[in-house]
């Protein structure tokens, strides 16, 4: 394991080729008797993840490395107690032998700048190392770091989220790009599935991000267009996804959904699945996925992977324990070794696994001697072993050829110094691409009896509408003359920048100095355009320039988010600068600037590719439309917990709003009904609480059917209220519950010390609001109103013992169409409702229930006040002790009359 | 007209393109604004229409509204969470470019 990541690293620089070409004799084995002996541990897209490394790093100094490490909870135990994945931290070791293996990469003559940078992932993201030159120098105090941060800072614990370090970590290359920019790498290690919140729902929607697609068919759609991971690939960071999937349990979608995220498609419980653009478009950079069911069998992956990286390939030529060199190979690894295997040259040169790097054995070939059988003396060991060539391609760096006419760049073909090996011993054809902006295409192949040792040239004709174009090479069936071994093609990369003749000017590929932030901070770029190399004056247009936009917008022609159109461009000349329209005008030999800006609504982490034409003139007539690529990182800033706090209150107000609103209508709209022609009377009554009957009490009439009309008063008209002041019910009002589901209500409230009824009943929801007669429910419309008013004491009359009481009837009529009121019908109503209701009893026993617990409260006896007796009132004339009493007047309103003599008795 | 009314916010919900924030705005005062609002629209209307005798009112109509309210309420929360998404980016931006929250 200790290798694992180290021999990645370390391979990944001698790319291109540190070949040790020493002379040898090959014996040839049948290449029936090899069947079956090459262990294919990536898929076709991981190989492709590796060329696109490997070819990438052809064509750069700079290697931006991260390693996003699993620090999830499993590492330390499972759930249940067990023991977890890497419970003794093993994975310091690897972690930190990878460095050394790094730096040692950062010397010689193909020596590489490399950045690092380390953070761990378990519920959220955790950084840990920020970007560092790795060097010799730092390696130490960088090991120092990262054993700290494992073992004590940052123990093992919470889930696996691997969104939040996915994303962290792409954040953290897309602003090292843009400080050293450079080949991308992103070494991801986790050791489960995909674990949110520890809920599915959670996990779906955060591997939807992830992936760009619905794998899951429940639904989800991505946070953003197609996902991190093609927003990964498409700006060209190769993400090597590793699976520690200990004792090789089965796997869940969690974790099947690594691979489909690395390699752009995979399985998802035995249904295909893909995420983002797929196939991976030729600009982008594939990924690997990687699995391993033991830390020490991951050690082995990583060395696989290493050799890969490194331009090895899986020897061919091995039959049990012996492996055939032939002239050609330069260099060769057995894998999966134990710390005393032997290899053994056909010199009899012995070598062991040197210190620090048990598990494998890496032998150069010496010198002639050394083609043959090498012998492999080892426990248990099986193949793969993995050869390398010698043979060594770089093309000529930074080149520049002028368009329209036939130009040639360089490329040098050789065996890194090897004196025993050379570039004849190989066969080969040597497929070149040329790739402009656009997309358009043009290929040669050139077979390897057409190329020397040392320099050859590539002739073409570059189209001059284009200021750049890539050139790719890539050796196809190479093998070994000698023996016919296949060895790892050598692929690379150069991109010419293709002037435009000299009586034009010339204008410089776009410098970015501001990366689209969101929605809100604008990319921004310079052209910098000089005139005419023949020193004559020229010109050079912008289309918009005059206008400050740049109109036409350029073309996307690629963006992970698919944002192909909403873009705003603008551009403007330096103030120094003269301006003729839209074109920039150049004095001889004159130099200056044109800025340009680009920003769109949507925010997305991509690499965003536009294409701009651009008009060169010669200020003598000649124009030459030319295409400039404008290429710019598009930064996606978003915070999950501003996501979370945004979601919350937007929920929150979006669902009080249309409440609010119902509220707001009903109280608008609630009123009482009080129109024109009203009329009130009011009427001195007695009412039976046992019999439920009500009679006259100002002995004008014998009964309530003889109340006359007379007694009807008209009131001031108005149209409606939402309060009512009567003199003797109270405050009628319309009331708007909180609640708008609660339809609106039409009230009475009485005055203090008096209760008030009506016909109509409270429902048991507002059963406190309305009990003992402290407020009554009324319809809303006035002409149908009638109440019946007592004061409370003489609703209580807690020792009285009478059954009637003596209260006030009010009454509201109207003339209808004419017709005149008519007591009579209204009168018996009344009587009819009282007759139903309980309201007035029930009242009564809430009064006395109060009136007992008053006095308890004081510690009185029932029938005492402050501990004297009370004393009995006395009986009126013909009524029994107990009966009716006027004794306590009401709080408040007018006094009320005396009783009147009842029929039969005495005046 | 409140079911009709739900039908087109779910339709112009889906769109997920540039114009989210407008979209999900308009969804949203369909689905989730409109309909509570007509629902009382019509119960102030049939509280009004009580005091003439010659109101006949409407209660099963008054009930589908409510529940066509409430359902438009809920179909809402569909186009707040997809206004939250850009929303909630510019604030992020915001934080980030004041300096207030590093990446």
């Amino acid at each position: 394991m200790k290798k694992a990541l180290a021999g990645i690293i370390t391979t990944l620089f001698v790319l291109g080729g540190i070949g040790f070409a020493q002379s040898a004799v090959a014996t040839p084995i049948p290449t029936a008797a090899l069947a079956g002996v090459t262990g294919a541990t990536l898929s076709p897209v991981g190989e492709r993840a590796v060329e696109d490394v490997r070819r990438c790093l052809s064509s750069s100094d700079v290697l931006n490395v991260f390693y996003l490490i699993d620090n999830s909870g499993s590492l330390a135990a499972t759930p249940d107690g067990g023991p977890g994945t890497d419970e003794d931290f093993r994975r310091v070791d690897i972690i930190n032998q990878s460095l050394r293996s790094l730096s040692e990469l950062t010397e010689g003559s193909s020596a590489k700048n490399i950045n690092l940078s380390l953070g761990f992932f378990a519920s959220s993201f955790s950084p840990a190392v920020g970007w560092t030159p790795l060097t010799k120098n730092t390696v130490s105090e960088l090991e120092s770091r990262i054993t700290t941060e494992i073992t004590i800072n940052q123990r093992p614990n919470g889930l696996t989220n691997w969104e939040a370090g996915v994303t962290q970590a792409h954040r953290a290359i897309q602003e090292q790009q843009s400080v050293s920019p450079g080949c991308q790498m992103m070494v991801w290690l986790t050791d489960g599935g995909i674990n949110v919140d520890r809920s599915i729902a959670a996990a779906l929607q955060s591997g939807v991000n992830l992936c760009g697609t619905d794998f899951s068919g429940e639904g989800y759609s991505p946070i953003a267009p197609n996902g991190t991971f093609n927003s990964l690939r498409q700006s060209g960071v190769a993400v090597f996804a590793v699976l520690l999937n200990v004792n090789g349990k089965p796997k869940e979608w969690r974790e099947e959904l690594l691979q489909p995220l690395a390699e752009g498609s995979g399985q998802i419980q035995g249904q295909s699945a893909t995420c983002g653009v797929n196939p991976i478009p030729e600009n982008f950079t594939a990924g690997a996925y990687i699995e391993a069911d033991s830390v020490g069998s991951l050690s082995n992956e990583f060395l696989k992977l290493a050799a890969r990286l490194s331009g090895g390939s899986d020897a061919t030529m091995i039959s049990k324990d012996k492996i055939s060199v032939p002239k050609g190979v330069a260099r060769l690894q057995v894998i999966g070794v134990d710390a005393g295997a032997i290899l053994t040259s056909p010199s009899g040169r012995a070598i062991m696994p040197s210190v620090g790097s048990d598990g494998f054995i890496d032998a150069q070939v010496l010198n002639d001697a050394e083609y043959g059988t090498w012998s492999v003396t080892a426990t248990g060991w099986s193949p793969p072993a993995i050869v390398w060539g010698a043979l060594v391609l770089v093309p000529e760096r930074d080149p520049k050829a002028a368009g329209g006419a036939e130009q040639s760049v360089r490329f040098t073909l050789d065996t890194a110094g090897s004196t025993s090996v050379a570039v004849t011993d190989y066969d080969f054809t040597l497929a070149v691409r040329l790739t402009y902006p656009d997309g358009t295409q043009e290929t040669q192949s050139i077979p390897s009896t057409e190329l020397v040792s040392g320099a050859n040239t590539l002739v073409f004709e570059p189209n001059p509408a284009y200021s750049e174009v890539q050139i790719r090479y890539t050796t196809e069936n190479l093998r070994t003359k000698q023996g016919q071994v296949p060895l790892a093609a050598i692929v690379a990369e150069q991109n010419v920048t293709i002037t435009p003749p000299t009586q034009f000017p010339t204008v410089s590929n776009p410098a970015i100095t501001q990366a689209l932030i969101g929605s809100i901070t604008p990319a921004q770029g310079t052209f910098t355009i000089t005139a005419p190399a023949d020193g004559n004056p020229g010109e050079v247009c912008f289309p918009g320039l005059s206008s400050g936009e740049l109109t036409p917008a350029p073309t996307i022609v690629g963006d992970s988010a698919d944002r192909l159109t909403d873009w705003q461009w603008s551009i403007a000349a330096t103030d120094q600068a003269s301006v003729i329209d839209d074109c920039v005008q150049l004095a001889p030999g004159a130099q200056t600037t044109v800025a340009f800006s680009a920003s769109h609504p949507s925010s997305a982490d991509s690499a965003v590719q536009a294409l701009t034409t651009i008009t060169l003139g010669d200020g003598s007539g000649g124009v030459l439309p030319i295409t400039k690529e404008i290429v710019f990182p598009s930064e996606r800033i978003y915070f999950p917990v501003v996501g979370n706090i945004v979601r919350i209150v937007l929920i929150a107000l979006g669902i009080i709003l249309p409440f609010l609103v119902l509220y707001l209508v009903a109280l608008l709209t609630t009123k009482g009904f009080h129109g024109r022609e009203l009329r009130r009377a009011t009427f001195p009554v007695i009412y039976n609480t046992e019999k439920k009957t009500l009679a006259p009490a100002d002995g004008k009439a014998s009964s309530m059917a003889d109340l006359g009309k007379d007694a009807f008063t008209f009131l001031t008209p108005i149209d409606d209220f939402k309060k009512f002041n009567d003199p003797e019910l109270g405050t009628l009002s319309a009331v708007v519950s909180a609640n708008p589901l609660r339809a609106p209500w039409f009230e009475i409230t009485p005055r203090a010390g008096t209760t008030v009824f009506t016909d109509k009943t409270a429902p048991p929801i507002y059963k406190k609001r309305f009990e003992g007669g402290q407020k009554a429910l009324f319809s809303g419309d006035m002409s149908k109103l009638w109440a019946l008013s007592f004061s409370e004491s003489e609703l209580a009359k807690p020792e009285s013992g009478s059954d009637d009481i003596r209260g006030k009837l009010v009454v509201f009529s109207r003339d209808s169409f004419g017709a005149a009121v008519n007591p009579q019908d209204t009168m018996a109503g009344i009587l009819n409702s009282l007759r139903s209701s309980n309201a007035i009893a029930e009242a009564q026993k809430v009064l006395h229930a109060k009136q007992q617990q008053k006095d308890d409260s004081k510690g009185n006896k029932p029938g005492t006040t402050g501990g004297k007796p009370v004393p009995t009132l006395p009986p009126l004339p013909g009524r029994s002790p107990g009966s009716f009493t006027n004794a306590t007047p009401p709080a408040g309103g007018s006094p009320l009359p005396p009783l009147p003599p009842r029929p039969g008795s005495r005046p | 007209m409140g079911f009709g009314l739900i039908l087109l916010a779910i339709a112009v919900g889906e769109d997920n393109g540039g114009t989210l924030v407008l979209e999900g705005v308009i969804g949203y005062l369909m689905a989730g604004f409109a309909t509570p609002l007509l629902w009382g629209w019509d119960a102030a209307a049939q509280r009004r229409g009580r005091i003439n005798p010659n109101f006949a009112s409407r209660r099963n109509y008054s009930s589908i509204l409510r529940v066509l309210a409430l359902a438009g309420i809920l179909i809402s929360v569909i186009h707040l969470l997809l206004i939250s998404i850009p929303i909630a980016e510019r604030v992020s931006e915001w934080l980030y470019i004041s300096g207030i929250v590093g990446v």
